[in-house]
């Protein structure tokens, strides 16, 4: 499957799991352009995002537990998977904040390869790839200053991440 | 419902376990300044801020160019992405009626072409982006910075590999 698929794939999965906004799901496939920015829109991006976040977690954790992360760049995906950690722990306080309770994680597929190597590190660049693509398309509609700086914050690391695996894999990274 | 809003500090906190932007936190935390996110009082200020930021980087961005050989078409390529993100910035500058910000050009002084140098000069820049979004208040315009940033985290990512092939 190719990147765009597995990004498109990914982001369908997350949102579809978490029962996210349809308008959020919608803005991501390019249905519609644009959402109200009010705080209902914060809160189904926060929601959505969480989604991602969710599904990042449970697949790197996937991929450690059964060591399919090949040796040399294992402490790369550890870091990773605490980064996003971070990610979904902001956002869930950013939304306890709002009086909301926060979207609980979902079941994750398993990842299908059985031994570590490019293939691997591929289905992580995929999450990295759909999660900065989500909060890229997703930002401009944020309405509080505080969610904003945060999923600024959260952003730029979806992009070091992504140039790290694309690195790995002898992808062009500039 | 809303409650207390937190700390940025906490929220920082929270972002940087295992994020690279702690890295740059903890640094500004142990050189002793605030690590409070800047908030920036107008479009202006933020635009100002970037545009110095941003020449800091092309300055020293230049520098390892002239000293290291074969740095020449990569230092061209990320010297190509900051003059796209100078228009950009100047594209804001007029959506919003703004002056024009200074011409990167007219900025005088030595840097050295120490690459840690350039790292922390992409930080400043990438953290000086995340820090400025808010003060926006425009769809669009939010979008196109936050694009740029992503960017110049990609920059930044480039540059900490390259320090760490050196030290390796």
């Amino acid at each position: 499957m190719s990147l765009p698929s597995l990004r498109r794939d990914f982001i369908r999965r997350a949102f579809v799991n978490t029962g996210a906004s349809m308008g959020v799901l919608h803005l991501l496939e390019g249905r519609v352009e644009a959402l109200p920015r009010d705080e209902e829109t914060d809160i189904a991006i926060l929601n959505a995002a969480l989604g991602l976040e969710h599904e990042a977690i449970g697949l790197y954790a996937d991929a450690l537990s059964r060591n399919l992360v090949p040796t040399g760049l294992r402490e790369y995906a550890v870091e990773f998977k605490g980064a996003h950690e971070g990610h979904r722990d902001t956002q869930v306080e950013i939304l306890r904040e709002r009086g909301v309770t926060a979207v609980a994680p979902h079941k994750v597929d398993p990842i299908r390869e059985a031994a570590a190597g490019d293939a691997v590190i591929r289905r992580l660049l995929s999450i990295e790839a759909a999660a900065e693509s989500a909060y890229l398309r997703l930002i401009g509609h944020i309405r509080t200053s505080d969610y904003l700086l945060s999923a600024g914050f959260i952003v730029v690391d979806e992009a070091r991440h992504q140039t790290i695996w694309r690195r790995a894999l002898g992808f062009s990274i500039y | 419902m809303t409650g207390p809003s937190l700390d940025r500090t906490t929220r920082r906190d929270l972002l940087g376990q295992g994020a690279a932007l702690a890295a740059a936190a903890i640094v500004v935390a142990g050189a002793g300044r605030s690590v409070h996110a800047k908030d920036y009082a107008s479009r202006h200020e933020a635009l100002d801020a970037l545009d110095r930021l941003a020449a800091a980087c092309g300055m020293r961005l230049g520098a390892v160019r002239r000293s290291r050989a074969g740095a020449g078409v990569l230092a061209d390529r990320l010297l190509t992405a900051l003059q796209k993100h100078r228009t950009t910035r100047e594209d804001v500058r007029r959506r919003f009626s703004l002056s024009p910000g200074a011409d990167p050009g007219s900025q005088v002084g030595g840097v050295d072409a120490d690459l840690a140098s350039l790292r922390q000069s992409l930080d400043d820049l990438m953290i000086a982006y995340a820090e400025s979004l808010p003060v926006f208040g425009d769809s669009s315009v939010v979008s196109r910075l936050a694009a740029d940033m992503v960017e110049v985290s990609k920059l930044r990512t480039v540059i900490d590999l390259w320090v760490t092939a050196e030290e390796s």
